[in-house]
């Protein structure tokens, strides 16, 4: 960041609408064949448990800021939230600004379709953000996984890990940590691409109203390479609450069947459901979510303490097509 | 700050929270490009519509109750978002444009840049007095003395209105002292008695305020036989509602007793008794007499002549006519028998011209002298203000002709209304401007602030003002 000193910076475009990326909350995609959910799975009703037991969650958001002339700057920020028998706590990290640099460290000549698909970064920047983001989450992750004794650890997404911007061995030593303190990681998916002939999974199971729990790994496993992805949580789908949504869920996979149960009906009954959605992981995501107003005030902070000057520039496609101006993705 | 947009007579500016702006502010927008500057008054203030500002309220709300924490914030960026939360917009109107030189012109049909111009406060001061040789100092706008010239109140109408309690009243007190410390002759028109002691400090030491007080029976009376005809047909006819028959049976006995030399009201009232005429025009006059002679203001030996008035208030002289505690009938009278005196005396050009304050006037005077003191009076030199807190009681036409405003706080949408109606500004400025603002602050508009409309807390005075309420728990 250092370096930009008198440079400009093109600000992004705040609107209420389009708020460019979201904070990664999205699993593998994944068609799982017709044959497979034909198969016998098992559903386990959720029994809401009213003991008072810890149950923290954590999410980090990431949000574009400008564009520089040789990249672009970024702001993260992570929140842990943790429930307590009388109150609600939490910690929010950030934002912390990062500048990432394009490749040759050269304005970008041009964005194509494709870049447009990701918010208007190239494939090459959204993984390096990814990498940020992940790292600053996993961190967060692994702060609860430590402090978090004899309860529940919720994560926002999934405990599938394996990638080298995801490796599994860092999710293997939060699991482990938890475990080590008795504690459980549960992992919510907002948005899962687990498919079944093109049909997201989640339609497939919600014709139970009581909460409950269908283990669908098996399923999984068999229609995925073993490597480099791994799933280090049991992959199931969930309702926390009668008038909830499904949500894809993955349990630590060391922690058996019975003490899934229990750890599931202890945040269906200590944790407010709301929609089916457990209010702390709730209040991380919001918590960590960027409004209109912080990427402003970013903005603001990067040209008053880094001498950038701010010039937005024209945008080419909008001034050449005007309403026509979109591109062949849906962004 | 910066230019936001402009519609209209109005621009809309962007200020940030450590950026002083209150209502009532002068701005200049100076476009370097054009070596001049658009000049711009605050006359109200929004938050920014800065968007997704309600995410973040919302966001706040939720930590006020059960929800604590702690933000670790490396960057302090949090307090650049409660910038952006307490950012404000600053709707103003274009007042004019200064020139390079310094001058105003009410040349409105350019605008600045939006990105080079520069906006810094202006004292409006300077282009208020602009070399004036006469100063009354009103008070003071944010720190800075405010004076305007004494001329600026000079051959006008001038209307001092704002609810009870906001110090009009003690405006007008500061008016009446400094227009008489330039030499001004001044009559008061005083209903509460409020300005009886106006020439002493509160601690008692006398002033070198020149001050006459006279009230019914104690010097204010007059000889029927100075008054004349005209004078006493106008009180019969306009304060005590004599029907015209009887007026004219009443112009026949004045004659008849002028021409033998024994006009007195007793004599008058022994002439309609004795009088040839119908019964009923006979109970008219007599009952109307009967008032007159009942009222204390007739007094053939020791009359209030015209030379009296006229050495009371010549050279800086104020002559307070205390109405306190009398009947609205000898109140009417009274006016108009004084109103008819002053005519006589500045139609005769004895006087050059005189300032009549006249308190809560809708109490005393006629319907028809409304017009009279816009018009006639004006002309002859008899130059009022209008102190009142009900607006609506003051007719339309007297908003219209005001040369000089000074509005305090209102509240009532039916008041702000009626004084809406004043000439001398935009209707926006007045319901913006006065809406709000704290007691003794004011609206000024007009000649006196040269059309620039603008927010004056008024100066303290060293006198007794006696116009406090009287309070039982105090």
């Amino acid at each position: 960041m250092q370096s930009l000193r008198g440079s400009t910076l093109n600000p992004r475009t705040v609107s209420l609408v389009d708020m460019g990326l979201d904070d990664g909350d999205s699993d593998e995609q994944l068609e799982i064949g017709a044959s497979s959910i034909a198969m016998d799975l098992k559903r386990s009703p959720i029994n809401p448990l009213r003991d008072a037991v810890p149950i923290a969650a954590c999410d980090a958001s990431s949000v574009k800021i400008g564009e520089t002339e040789t990249g672009m700057i970024f702001a993260i920020r992570a929140v842990a939230v943790w429930r307590q028998p009388d109150r609600i706590a939490f910690t929010r990290w950030g934002p912390l600004l990062f500048h990432i640099p394009n490749s040759d460290g050269q304005a970008e000549k041009y964005m194509d379709d494709e870049s447009r698909a990701f918010g208007g970064l190239s494939v090459k920047t959204l993984r390096v953000l990814t990498k940020l983001r992940n790292h600053v989450e996993r961190w967060v992750q692994e702060e609860l996984a430590l402090s978090v004794k004899d309860g529940v650890v919720l994560f926002d997404g999934s405990l599938t890990a394996g990638t080298p911007d995801n490796p599994s061995s860092r999710v293997q030593r939060i699991l482990s940590t938890a475990r080590s303190n008795n504690s459980i990681v549960i992992a919510l998916s907002k948005s899962t691409q687990l498919t079944v002939g093109g049909k997201n999974i989640l339609g497939f199971f919600d014709a139970e109203k009581i909460p409950h729990i269908i283990d669908i790994t098996s399923v999984v496993e068999n229609e995925y390479p073993a490597y480099p992805i791994r799933f280090l949580g049991r992959v199931c789908v969930s309702k926390l609450s009668p008038d909830g949504f499904l949500f894809r869920t993955d349990i630590d996979r060391d922690a058996d069947e019975q003490g899934s149960l229990v750890a599931l009906g202890r945040v269906a009954g200590t944790d407010v459901i709301f929609h089916g959605y457990p209010e702390t992981l709730r209040i991380a995501h919001i918590f960590s979510t960027f409004t209109a107003n912080e990427i402003l005030a970013v903005q603001r902070f990067v040209a008053c303490n880094h001498h950038v000057s701010l010039q937005a520039r024209p945008n080419l496609r909008r001034s050449l097509f005007g309403p026509f101006g979109t591109s062949r993705y849906v962004v | 700050m910066r230019i936001y947009r402009k519609e209209a007579d109005e621009v809309q500016l962007i200020a940030f929270p450590d950026e002083h702006v209150q209502k009532g502010d002068y701005f200049v927008i100076e476009d370097p490009a054009q070596s001049r500057g658009l000049l711009v008054q605050a006359i109200d203030l929004q938050y920014a519509n800065v968007p997704g500002v309600l995410e973040d309220i919302l966001r706040d709300v939720m930590t006020d109750g059960e929800l604590s924490g702690e933000d670790v914030d490396p960057l302090n960026i949090s307090s650049q978002v409660d910038a952006l939360k307490d950012t404000r917009l600053a709707v103003c109107k274009i007042r004019g444009t200064i020139a390079q030189d310094g001058s105003l012109s009410p040349s409105t049909s350019w605008l600045p840049s939006r990105t080079s111009s520069k906006i810094r406060p202006y004292a409006i001061n300077r282009l208020i007095m602009n070399g004036g040789k006469m100063p009354v100092k009103l008070g003071h706008n944010d720190g800075e003395a405010i004076s305007v010239d004494a001329s600026g109140l000079d051959g006008g109408l001038n209307i001092i209105t704002g609810r009870k309690g906001s110090g009009k009243s003690h405006l007008a007190k500061l008016l009446l002292l400094s227009m008489a410390g330039w030499g001004a002759p001044c009559i008061v028109l005083d209903v509460n008695g409020e300005y009886v002691n106006l020439h002493k400090s509160r601690d008692g030491r006398q002033s070198t305020a020149r001050l006459t007080v006279l009230a019914p029976r104690s010097g204010l009376n007059f000889s029927m036989a100075k008054l004349g005809l005209r004078t006493m047909a106008g009180v019969l006819s306009h304060a005590l509602d004599l029907p015209a028959t009887s007026s004219k049976v009443f112009t026949i006995i004045w004659k008849d007793l002028e021409a033998r030399g024994d006009l007195t009201l007793p004599t008058v009232i022994q002439a309609v008794q004795s009088w040839s005429c119908h019964d009923s025009v006979r109970e008219a006059l007599t009952s109307r007499l009967q008032v007159l002679m009942e009222s204390g203001l007739f007094d053939e030996a020791n009359p209030l002549t015209e030379e009296r008035i006229l050495h009371t208030i010549e050279g800086g002289g104020i002559l307070v006519v205390n109405l306190k505690n009398q009947s609205q009938i000898v109140r009417r009278i009274l006016v108009e028998v004084f109103l008819g005196e002053l005519t006589k005396i500045l139609s005769s050009n004895w006087l050059k011209a005189a300032f009549l304050f006249a308190e809560e006037a809708h109490l005393y005077l006629r319907d028809t002298y409304w017009d009279d003191i816009v018009t006639r009076m004006r002309h002859i030199g008899l130059f009022t203000t209008f102190i009142t807190n009900q607006p609506d009681t003051v007719q339309e036409a007297i908003y219209r002709q005001a040369d000089n405003v000074f509005i305090f706080n209102f509240t009532n949408e039916h008041d702000i209304e009626a004084i809406g109606k004043v000439a001398k500004a935009d209707s926006d400025t007045i319901r913006y401007l006065v809406r709000g603002i704290p007691t003794r602050r004011c609206l000024l508009l007009g000649n006196v602030v040269k059309d620039l409309p603008l927010m004056v807390d008024v100066e303290q005075l060293d006198v007794r003002t006696m116009g406090e309420t009287r309070l039982f728990f105090s």
